[in-house]
């Protein structure tokens, strides 16, 4: 993707963060409307301000993006890596994993799992690495400094 | 003379076995992090924070700076041994403490940037202890609109200082605003922008937030490139004659203007030690005798770089316990550990909690000695520290990272707020939306909004209240030109397109440090080297 086109849709998701910011104080602060942006003593007279200043950036940002010289100077933009969204549903299926199995469990399968994303494959290593790690984890959250991490199935 | 009290009673408060293993053990994990290419010193306070929660305050803070000072420092052992800065602070070391190691004078070079890394934070240090009280006792008779205008002037210097777009950094400032706002109105009690969530009522918890934007982004980061990571040992990177009395008396005029330089920029918010570490080195080239040198082996070069990014670390604790303004990112996530522990940074805290400040000041003192002893009985070791593969080194950073963010309020959806800052943080480092104006201006919102509303209260609503008082008016005026610089600099600096760096490798370190040096919007074009595409350069 090129950079003036990643950055007009960086615009475009601003403004509409903005907007749904000014959509949602009426409902959240009653009696608010747009006059009460100048009301700074007003519970959402701040909300409105950021969301301005988010807006405002998002018109300047769009307008740099149409300028003739910085489109004759335009970059790519890396686009997402398949790696990074399997990392960030992994991350996802770990929380639910980590109350089906318990802490120390999902943590040992994630050392086991997460390596293969690196390219590492070294299974000397990996192994004794899921087994000391969660443990160490966990004898220092849990026994030491007294937090209980969820307990699930397992452990 | 009340200073040296305090500091003795500091010493005194600190002098046990707790604080000083704590500060140790924050060292040498810092040094290590630090050493790990892609394993930054913000990531490693950020990951390490929620440890500090459930200990002593004089345990907890002793431990995270020892992190901050060691990871700086740290940044350097592969800048020189493998070419490959640990931290984008050391970038500026890597040009000629790597080519240093290549003639076979890694040990020089690795010596050079030990000592001037503990002189540039021992004086910075000490200008932390003499200024920041009575600055401190000068802003203590700041009023609600002087603070609303130098918050507003923080913010605006972050937003233009971070990455290479003003807009892009002032939407950052926006979200970090929106996003300080969730959660109920102190003064009302309305819920805002909770969209009937009841986990969100209590706001948007800051560390989980900043372990997902600093360390969760940067293990995506990392998965991209598929854990590559050149590891071209410079032969002899630790060998040849170290540092000689005859060559460091040469170079203490260079590493005392770097100090200078470092602990000026560490003090001002947004300019943290990634652009100190360059602007020292373009000042120590243009003072040199041997200019030709700098890129090619100069330890002149090696010096100013590391003494310009030490000397942020304690100066860049000035505006954070003053003003309770963050300089960097990593006294953003320094300031959340601080309120974790019941010390709010601002004029009053030296009121409040005096003897554990000094605390804090006696053990920024104590780990220059341990570092200095400790890099230089472990720096032939240290280099090993990057051999570690990142498939081993990420995994287990992941784990730490659910675990740290669970350990901040016990509570599952801190999870959930870490996956999203993450997620939010890589799109983010993508697309070349600054992080750190997010982060601040999160950090920063409350007390914004609260002076905001403190002023109107009591000018009974009158906006000239901003006005009214010289010091709120002439931070207005500063604020409005920064602004018009900045949004001129926007929209009229056209970057010149430059030929793709031919090497390889050195276009895989570079990249390590895009993200950190576009967030700066840093250029080294006045050397004419290694400029991107875009016409800008990493560092």
């Amino acid at each position: 993707m090129r950079k003036s086109l990643s950055d007009r849709l960086i615009a475009v998701i601003a403004l509409a963060i903005s907007a749904v910011v000014f959509l949602a104080l009426p409902h959240d602060v009653p009696g608010t409307s747009l006059a009460t942006f100048a009301d700074m003593e007003s519970a959402a007279f701040f909300p409105m301000l950021a969301a301005t200043l988010v807006g405002v950036s998002a018109v300047m940002l769009a307008v740099g993006s149409l300028n003739t010289s910085s489109r004759r100077a335009d970059d790519d933009v890396d686009a997402i890596g398949p790696r990074p969204v399997l990392m960030v549903i992994g991350f996802c299926i770990f929380i639910p994993l980590i109350h089906g199995l318990g802490m120390v469990t999902a943590s040992a399968i994630t050392i086991l799992v997460l390596p293969l994303v690196f390219g590492y494959r070294d299974y000397r290593w990996i192994l004794p690495l899921a087994v000391l790690l969660p443990f160490a984890v966990y004898g220092l959250f849990e026994k030491i400094l007294k937090v209980l991490f969820p307990h699930g199935a397992v452990f | 003379m009340d200073v040296l009290d305090n500091l003795a009673q500091g010493f005194e408060l600190i002098s046990t076995w707790q604080s000083l293993t704590a500060a140790l053990a924050g060292l040498a994990a810092g040094i290590v992090i630090g050493a790990l290419p892609g394993l930054t010193a913000t990531m490693a306070v950020a990951v390490l924070a929620p440890f500090t929660f459930f200990m002593e305050s004089v345990i907890g803070i002793p431990f995270l700076l020892g992190i901050y000072k060691g990871a700086i420092y740290g940044g350097s052992i592969p800048a020189i041994t493998i070419n490959t800065p640990g931290t984008a602070a050391a970038a500026a070391t890597a040009l000629d403490g790597s080519a240093l190691a290549r003639q076979g004078r890694g040990r020089l070079a690795l010596e050079t940037s030990l000592v001037a890394s503990v002189i540039a934070d021992l004086i910075a240090t000490f200008v932390l202890i003499f200024v920041a009280a009575p600055l401190a006792a000068v802003a203590i008779k700041f009023g609600s609109p002087d603070f609303t205008m130098l918050y507003l002037f923080a913010l605006t210097m972050i937003a233009g200082v971070s990455g290479n777009s003003f807009a892009k950094g002032a939407m950052s400032v926006g979200l970090g605003m929106l996003m300080a706002c969730v959660g109920l109105d102190p003064v009302s009690g309305y819920q805002r922008l909770t969209f009937g969530s009841i986990d969100l009522l209590g706001g948007i918890a800051l560390v989980p937030l900043l372990i997902g934007m600093f360390a969760l982004s940067e293990i995506l980061i990392q998965a991209e490139k598929h854990g590559r990571r050149k590891l071209a040992e410079i032969d002899g990177a630790d060998q040849g004659r170290g540092l000689d009395l005859r060559t460091f008396r040469r170079l203490v005029p260079t590493i005392l203007r770097s100090t200078g330089i470092g602990t000026f920029l560490g003090a001002l918010p947004g300019l943290g030690a990634e652009i100190s570490c360059w602007i020292s080195y373009g000042v120590a080239s243009k003072r040199s005798k041997e200019p030709e040198k700098f890129g090619k082996g100069s330890v002149e070069g090696v010096a100013a770089a590391e003494a310009g990014n030490n000397a942020v670390c304690p100066a860049a604790l000035i505006p954070m316990m003053v003003f309770g303004i963050p300089g960097d990112t990593i006294t953003a996530v320094l300031l959340g550990a601080f309120m974790a522990q019941g010390l709010l940074p601002g004029p009053l805290l030296f009121q409040q909690h005096g003897p554990i400040l000094y605390g804090f000041f006696a053990i920024l003192l104590v780990t220059n000695v341990m570092l200095l002893v400790f890099g230089l009985g472990a720096i032939r070791y240290l280099r090993h520290i990057t051999r570690i593969p990142p498939g081993l080194l990420y995994p287990s950073v992941t784990v730490l990272c659910f675990a740290g963010a669970f350990a901040v309020n016990n509570a599952t959806f801190d999870w959930i707020v870490m996956v999203a800052g993450g997620v939010a943080g890589y799109l983010m480092r993508k697309t070349n939306v600054p992080i750190p104006p997010l982060v601040i201006a999160m950090l920063l919102a409350p007390g914004l909004e609260n002076n905001i509303r403190q002023s109107l209260t009591l000018s009974d609503g009158s906006y000239a209240v901003f006005v009214e008082s010289p010091l709120a008016a002439a931070i207005l005026i500063l604020t409005l030109t920064v602004t018009v610089f900045f949004t001129w600099r926007s929209f009229h600096l056209t970057p010149t397109p430059q030929p793709p760096n031919p090497s390889e490798e050195a276009r895989d370190n570079e990249k390590d440090l895009d993200t950190q040096a576009t967030r700066h919007g840093h250029r080294r074009c006045r050397h004419g080297r290694r400029r991107r595409s875009d016409g800008r350069v990493p560092g």
